[in-house]
């Protein structure tokens, strides 16, 4: 309980300056000239981006590379894409929160920031596909509940919500700790506000941890329901290769998977970035490591028992959807998603002298490539052979696209940073919780039924 | 001096607090308003269907009543026990109630 309290007092001051967790503040109290550098590098990114942006916004959906019949592209392949790596975060820390894995606790901030991040970038690109972002409104005024989009638009707001309430709980007090070290201005201010009059009661730590432990367990029926709903916007359809039964968890599975693989590659970058070794060990990627490869061989699973299914029944329609992926113009797409997503991670992970820090991020890095490409096979190859008798079409992005897909990136880093400079990226409270429950349970082992 | 403007300090910060929590519930009276004006049109003006509109509209009200319970038993707890914490500091009190 000691962990929840805040550091008032002048014998507390050096839990922070002095204590072994200081290092954890040196991001919000220190900024660097690579920050600088790298902030600015990934502005003109952004620039580029708006720039492109702009520009479809004078001249219209012409200027991308979508048509008739392939209305749909990068921007719909981004949303899916940024939607299951939303999963990262809020599922992944409420499974392990809920079934109280110790090795958890500094890691589960740096997970539900990216939930959070990402589901915005996921609803600005339906935005930005939407063309004309005024006709945003006419979602809102003239919404038909019989269409999966409006289905979607409700679901995500319920996640986006949960996912915000779930990150801003357990930040309460660790914000407390910063307002209490901070001098004057506008973040003690800040600080002061989040915190809510943080102090540490017995009061305050019951209530809170009730509300971390509800949320934990509303989140997950929510976050399986999201990408559930988000399958439904293909499968609900009649269309070659969309409508099928599997959609749902095959979504539900490739989302958690391209979850894990962000998580991984976002400590990998925080560990070397902000020297957070001692935070994000070796056994943290071992551990994550292990579950990438459950869902490497879950979501290998999935995808055979997809593709079989529509190559065994032969349905014309389908049919040639099928062989637009394995020998057509999608092939490379898809035969690069297979070596991404499976071949690669698999390789490594299964090896345990490979399934090192290095190998988990290679690993990570790979099925994130191959998750985006399995977006984009699920998106277009259908609506180049749709099942009513337009003219196939083939799609190819344009500068607009490819920029505005960079910039999503950029951007996350950039918002991604900046939270980095304003709260702990590890939760402080737990780490601390984590050691006194540790010690206390030595101590128990020690007194009951070891000789001293 | 010094303790009139750090009151007047804590009563903005509390005044912020609240205004937080309220904001939130605006936003989820938005989305009941949003939910409940497409089943009432369901209804009314049989512009949607109404089995799913009473579903959907049921399942994420639901949602958000637990949402809004969970943020305002935090929020009012920590709120309220901090209020007091200043009090019992001796520090000024604003005395507001939430």
């Amino acid at each position: 309980m000691e962990a929840l309290k805040p550091d008032r007092g002048p014998g507390k001051e050096s839990m922070i300056t002095g204590s072994r967790d200081e290092i954890l503040y040196q991001p919000i109290l220190h900024t660097g000239r690579g920050f600088y550098v790298v902030f600015a590098l990934l502005s003109l990114v952004v620039l580029i981006a708006a720039y492109a942006y702009f520009t479809q916004f004078k001249y219209g959906l012409g200027v991308t590379g979508m048509n008739s019949p392939i209305f749909w592209g990068i921007y719909i392949t981004n949303f899916v894409f940024f939607i299951g790596v939303s999963h990262a975060g809020t599922l992944i820390s409420a499974i392990l929160r809920i079934s109280k894995a110790e090795w958890r606790r500094s890691i589960t901030r740096s997970a539900e920031v990216i939930t959070v991040l990402v589901l915005f970038f996921g609803l600005g690109n339906i935005l930005i596909d939407l063309g004309r972002i005024d006709r945003l409104m006419k979602v809102i005024v003239h919404g038909r509940f019989q269409s999966p989009l409006l289905w979607d638009v409700v679901s995500l707001t319920t996640y986006l919500t949960a996912s915000s309430i779930y990150l801003y709980l357990p930040l309460i007090p660790d914000i407390a700790l910063l307002r209490d070290r901070m001098p004057r201005g506008f973040r003690k201010y800040l600080y002061e506000v989040l915190a809510l009059g943080w102090a540490g009661t017995e009061k305050q730590i019951h209530y809170l941890e009730k509300g971390i432990a509800i949320m934990a367990v509303t989140v997950l029926p929510i976050a399986v329901s999201v990408h559930t709903v988000v399958s439904y916007v293909f499968s609900m359809t009649i269309q070659p290769m969309w409508h099928s039964t599997i959609f749902g968890p095959y979504f539900v599975a490739g989302a958690i998977y391209s979850g894990i693989a962000a998580i991984i590659v976002a400590m990998a970058i925080l560990r070397r970035v902000y020297h957070l070794g001692d935070y994000f060990r070796e056994v943290h990627f071992n551990y994550l490591g292990i579950l990438l490869l459950v869902m490497t061989c879950l979501w290998f699973y999935f995808t055979f028992s997809e593709y079989i299914t529509v190559f065994y029944g032969a349905e014309p329609d389908e049919i040639k959807v099928f062989f637009e992926k394995m020998t057509g113009t999608y092939a490379p797409h898809f035969w690069i998603m297979v070596v991404t997503c499976f071949i690669i991670p698999f390789t490594i992970l299964a090896n345990n002298r490979t399934r090192n820090i290095r190998g988990t991020v290679i690993a990570s890095i790979s099925v994130n490539i191959g998750m985006w490409l399995e977006r984009f096979t699920i998106v277009v190859p259908t609506l180049m052979h749709p099942r009513l008798p337009y003219e196939t079409g083939v799609y190819s992005p344009t500068w607009v696209e490819w920029s505005i897909l960079a910039g999503c990136f950029a951007l996350f880093t950039m918002i991604y940073m900046i939270f980095t400079k304003l709260f702990p990226i590890v939760s402080l409270w737990e780490v601390r919780e984590g050691r006194e429950k540790a010690q206390a349970e030595v101590t128990e082992r020690l007194r009951t039924y070891l000789p001293t | 001096m010094n303790e009139s403007n750090t009151a007047t300090g804590n009563k903005v910060i509390l005044g912020c607090q609240i205004s937080l929590l309220l904001g939130f519930y605006v936003f989820v009276s938005g989305v009941f308003t949003f939910l409940w004006y497409a089943v009432y049109r369901a209804f009314a003006e049989h512009d949607n269907p109404a089995a799913h509109a009473v579903i959907l509209a049921s399942v994420i009200t639901f949602a958000f009543i637990i949402l809004t319970s969970v943020v305002t038993m935090v929020f009012t707890t920590i709120i309220k026990e901090g209020q007091r914490k200043i009090v019992g500091n001796g520090g000024p009190a604003n005395g507001s109630k939430i």
